[in-house]
């Protein structure tokens, strides 16, 4: 289940948000339309961060702090430099980017299906809720079908043993937990991110696809030349909520299939951000943790965001 | 909405009657603030509040009985119980918070043991409430004392005489391999031994291991250390009076380890869960397993006599040899910012007779009373009652790793008794990163 | 319309490739549906099997025992409270945003991304410390002001896309008609993102329905409980009954489904306005 309150968390790489309108001469009404336009924006803006200022300034200063929330000793950047040079976070960290691979899987499928049920393939109401069931099923389920099918005795291992191949234990080798996990997330994200990309799709203007295929242009063409870029600020999003999903909200989901094992070798950041924060009397440690995913995820969307905009500009 | 209007009914007698017993003080005109109607609120997290596995009898569990029979001696005191959910880490965060910001329940109820300790800041100290007589009628009260220690401020009342780990045995199975169905182990390698001739006769895995998470190489790892280390091992490591990284440890995990090369297991027990092992037990995949005495109430129902139990047996060579290793998990505790605590605390001395926790026993059926006065007839469950019987006279009973350490100890502990299980980490190394998150922790 | 887009001899693989993809989604449901009807001890002895006799019981335990009942209605309550708050303030910031370009734009934005990006585990002590200091904890209102206001830069942002995609020779026809600002949002740029909207609410509510840490320590108090941290009651520390977990699934899964089914028709009627401006 934790795959939707991550998507619905995470988020906002709205700084992408340069206004095709800005580059218009600013008429006098246009400057009045700005001001309206503020207005329309403070409601949601002081609610955000009227709300969570306080909470996250003060997770800052704990960061700064060895504390248990009563007394309070200020330790510099001594949190900092443990978390830093703590060799289970750069293993912890390697399998998060390892854990990346997942994201170009989920946006391929995605983009498959959310066209072809765009295309209004028979019955594609219906597959459109029958994709998304995984996202309502919870992850336990999720976790529970993946451990029998990739299990010792399970279906997979059965056909390797039929073809005269040995049993494989998928999730007591950390490399291959890791592929097994990543199959598993494309299977059950696909169809949320599918959602996302159809409601892209259903604002292109069909004029343009009707002309293309006046124009004898194939399927895979149109796929390539028309409908990817039309939908391209989508896709932006779809991939950056995806990279902060990734750093940001897997352990539940893993937690499930392999406990974050053998050792730590499945274990993601956010399931040390909630160790730390739960497990831990200290809750320096932890905010401290936070605050440096936070400043790494920040540039990561920075970065994806020039990637996305530089696209939208050839 | 049945038990919406049960509450509704609920509340509305308690305020009746507290406005009656408010009113019948005032005309007396000697009312003190002592005898003023007022609430107690209790947090129970999972644990006192319910009756059977199910949960669908909350309104008449040990803890709601309690609270009603207490409300008839004491009219001016209504208890609440809160049943909170079945995380323990969100549970702690929320007691954390409410702490903190001081709005907090009165009485809160937690796993003994780490869960108690950390939240020894907010409780109030009661050796005094309960007194010398009382207490010195209590097992199990070093599992909640501060930093263990026989002279620390108690931080709460146990309850129950706990669980312990134990492995399991199927009758049926063993008598089909020709084996003998009363098997009691002698020592850690006669069960070995046990399971090889099993395997012999069968060719089939003669133990069921489910280690996904490491609770099983838990339980096992910290019995075997307890072995050569005795029943204060790991409260001692808690203190620093001795080390997690010495040679008895190691050689607990040594011995863990080379279990699973002996190839008598279940082939996937590196990625069976714990959720999912009573299944493969009762479906017969293997005649031993390890587990608890909490799987009572579900073994009996599904084998009636067919099963045996031992305690986890100890090696060949260990200095004790007749060791249990669990204990008490249930902590009553009442909280110093409570405004009622002197209501609270009358409830907690309540809660302390003898015959109010041989209803606890009567209903639960999963483990005997924490007080030595408890009444043994109350016991229905067979193999409960051998439990009970044998306790008494187990020479070392040992407090375990999983229940003495902080949490971040705790949960590095399980990831290493799965890893070192799958030869994934070598003992050596397991007992050195424990001891570095321990010191981490308390440094 | 697109559909003329894909010949009529690729959408036969097509279809029997999503096909084997649904399938391969309805076989645990299947599984959880039917675990949902059996007992723990039936279960235990075959899981994959059909079950022997079929019961109710697992609902009645969960829907009294558990109080699902009350708390669905209560989850109802906050949820759809908090969506449609998110909703409209989301619909006016997304379309200031995208439109109208407003002063400090990249404030706005960059704040949102920043509060967002920080883990929310971290974020549990403070929240509750400021809630309890406005007297809200244990309020319904806590959690719908927190739920609004840590889903409202998701909503904002994908919504900033959608209401960009609108042509803007539309809103400047609207303009010249006279329409202000609620005119030009209500009966312009809302019809036409539709789609979107649809999308967001089901995703919002869905996110919301299924959230469990605040909503269990936001609300102390188990006459208040909502659903999902209603749910965790079930199970123990060592115990797990499939059976009693399926029907709460099965009880949770039930309304985000139902709005998703709903919101299907939008997704069309969307297309349509979309296709023809």
């Amino acid at each position: 289940m934790t795959s939707v309150p991550a998507a619905s968390k995470v988020v906002g790489a709205a700084d992408a948000a340069p206004t095709a309108t800005s580059l218009r001469p600013t008429a006098p009404w246009r400057r009045r339309d700005r001001r309206i336009g503020l207005a329309a924006a403070a409601p949601a803006f002081i609610i955000v961060v009227g709300f969570m200022m306080y909470p996250v300034l003060y997770a800052l200063f704990i960061s700064f702090n060895k504390t248990d929330g009563v007394d309070f000793e200020w330790v510099w950047f001594k949190n900092y430099s443990n978390i830093l040079t703590d060799p289970l976070v750069h293993q912890v960290f390697l399998n998060n980017v390892k854990f990346l691979i997942s994201v170009p899987l989920v946006i391929f499928f995605s983009i498959i299906v959310s066209v072809l049920l765009f295309e209004k393939i028979r019955g594609w109401k219906t597959f459109r809720i029958i994709f998304f069931l995984p996202n309502v099923l919870s992850i336990v389920v999720i976790g529970v079908m993946f451990k029998s099918i990739f299990g010792y005795y399970g279906a997979v291992n059965s056909i390797i043993a039929a073809v005269g191949g040995n049993r494989v234990s998928f999730f007591t080798d950390g490399s291959l937990a890791i592929w097994v996990i990543v199959i598993a997330l494309v299977w059950s994200g696909f169809g949320y991110q599918a959602l996302l990309i159809m409601s892209g799709l259903s604002a292109i203007d069909t004029s343009v696809f009707e002309a293309a295929a006046l124009d004898g242009a194939g399927w895979w063409r149109r796929l390539r030349w028309i409908t990817l870029p039309n939908i391209r600020r989508e896709l932006g999003f779809v991939f950056i909520i995806n990279v902060l999903y990734t750093f940001t909200s897997l352990f539940g989901f893993i937690f499930v299939m392999t406990a974050g094992g053998p050792g730590y070798a499945t274990t993601t950041v956010d399931y040390l951000v909630y160790l730390k924060a739960f497990g831990s009397e200290n809750l320096g440690p932890g905010a401290a943790l936070a605050v440096l995913l936070f400043l790494f995820i920040g540039l990561l969307t920075i970065l994806q965001n020039r990637f996305f905009r530089i696209q939208g500009n050839d | 909405m049945r038990r919406l209007r049960t509450a509704v009914a609920v509340l509305t007698v308690a305020t009746l009657a507290a406005s009656a017993a408010a009113c019948s003080s005032s005309k007396s005109g000697g009312g003190t603030s002592a005898d003023a109607p007022q609430t107690v609120l209790i947090w129970d997290t999972g644990l006192l509040g319910k009756t059977n596995d199910n949960g669908s009898a909350k309104s008449d569990s040990f803890l709601h009985q309690a609270a009603s029979n207490f409300h008839a001696t004491h009219k001016n005191i209504t208890i609440k119980i809160v049943e909170q959910g079945g995380d323990i880490s969100a549970n702690a965060a929320q007691f954390k918070a409410a702490s903190i910001a001081g709005n907090g329940p009165d009485i809160h109820i937690q796993y003994t043991g780490g869960p108690t300790l950390s939240f020894s800041k907010y409780f109030v100290d009661l050796s005094e409430v309960l007194g010398k007589d009382t207490l010195s009628q209590f097992n199990g009260l070093n599992t909640v004392r501060k930093n263990y220690e026989p002279s620390g401020s108690l931080l709460a009342l146990p309850y129950g005489s706990g669980t312990y780990f134990t492995v399991w045995y199927n009758k049926k199975l063993l008598k089909q391999a020709g084996l003998d169905p009363d098997y009691q182990p002698t020592s850690w390698q006669d069960l070995i031994s046990e399971g090889q001739k099993y395997h012999t006769a069968t060719g089939k895995p003669a133990f069921y291991v489910a280690d996904l998470e490491g609770y099983v190489g838990a339980w096992v790892v910290a019995a075997l250390a307890a072995g050569n280390l005795g029943s204060t091992a790991f409260t001692d490591q808690y203190s620093g009076k001795t080390k997690i990284n010495t040679p008895a440890m190691q050689q607990a995990y040594t011995t863990w380890s080379n279990f699973f090369k002996t190839g008598l297991i279940n082939k996937d027990a590196g990625e069976v869960s714990n959720g999912d092992a009573d299944q493969g037990f009762i479906q017969g995949k293997a005649p031993i397993y390890f587990s608890g005495t909490w799987g009572d109430v579900g073994m009996y129902q599904k084998f009636k006599d067919n099963v045996g139990w031992s305690f986890i047996p100890m090696e060949q060579d260990a200095k004790f040899s007749d060791v249990a290793a669990g204990g008490p998990q249930v902590a009553i505790s009442v909280t110093n910012y409570s405004k009622h605590q002197a209501a609270a605390e009358e409830f907690v001395k309540y809660l302390a007779e003898p015959k109010t926790q041989d209803l606890y026993v009567k209903l639960g059926q999963t483990e005997g009373s924490s007080n030595k006065q408890g009444d043994t007839s109350v016991i229905k469950n067979p193999l409960l009652k051998q439990q009970a019987e044998k306790l008494k006279t187990t020479q070392t009973i040992v407090y375990p790793f999983d229940n003495v350490m902080p949490q971040s100890v705790i949960d590095l502990y399980y990831r290493l008794d799965a890893s070192t299980f799958l030869g994934k980490t070598t003992p050596q190394s397991a007992v050195q990163q424990l001891q570095a998150a321990l010191d981490a922790e308390q440094g | 319309m697109t559909s003329q887009t894909l010949n009529r001899s690729a959408r036969i693989p097509i279809f029997i490739g999503l096909c084997v993809l649904a399938a391969s989604i309805i076989y645990p449901v299947y599984f959880l549906a039917i675990a949902a009807f059996r007992t723990q001890l039936d279960y235990q002895e075959n899981p994959l099997g059909l079950p022997r006799q079929w019961t109710l019981h697992n609902f009645s335990v969960v829907w009294n025992g558990y109080g699902a009942g009350p708390a669905f209605l209560r989850s109802i309550l906050v949820v759809s409270v908090s969506t449609c708050l998110v909703l409209l303030f989301a619909t006016f910031a997304g379309y200031s945003l995208a439109k109208l370009n407003p002063p400090g734009a990249k404030i706005i934005t960059g704040s949102f991304v920043s509060v967002m990006l920080i883990p929310s585990q971290v974020l549990i002590l403070p929240i509750y410390l400021l809630l309890s200091a406005l007297g809200l904890v244990g309020s319904y209102t806590s959690l719908m002001l927190l739920y609004t206001a840590t889903n409202l830069p998701f909503a904002v942002f994908f919504l900033t896309l959608s209401f960009r995609s609108i042509s803007d020779d539309i809103l400047d026809a609207a303009k010249v008609d006279g329409a202000g600002f609620f005119r030009t949002v209500g009966r312009v740029a809302v019809p036409v993102a539709i789609p979107s909207l649809a999308t967001l609410a089901v995703l919002q509510f869905l996110g919301m329905w299924n959230e469990l840490l605040y909503a269990l320590i936001l609300l102390p108090d188990d006459s208040k409980r909502l659903l999902t941290p209603a749910l965790s009651m079930i199970g123990q520390r060592y115990v797990n009954n499939q059976p009693l977990v399926s029907a709460g699934l099965l009880i949770a899964a039930s309304v985000p489904i139902l709005l998703l089914t709903l919101t299907s028709r939008y997704v069309v009627e969307g297309i349509s306005i979309g296709s023809s401006k």
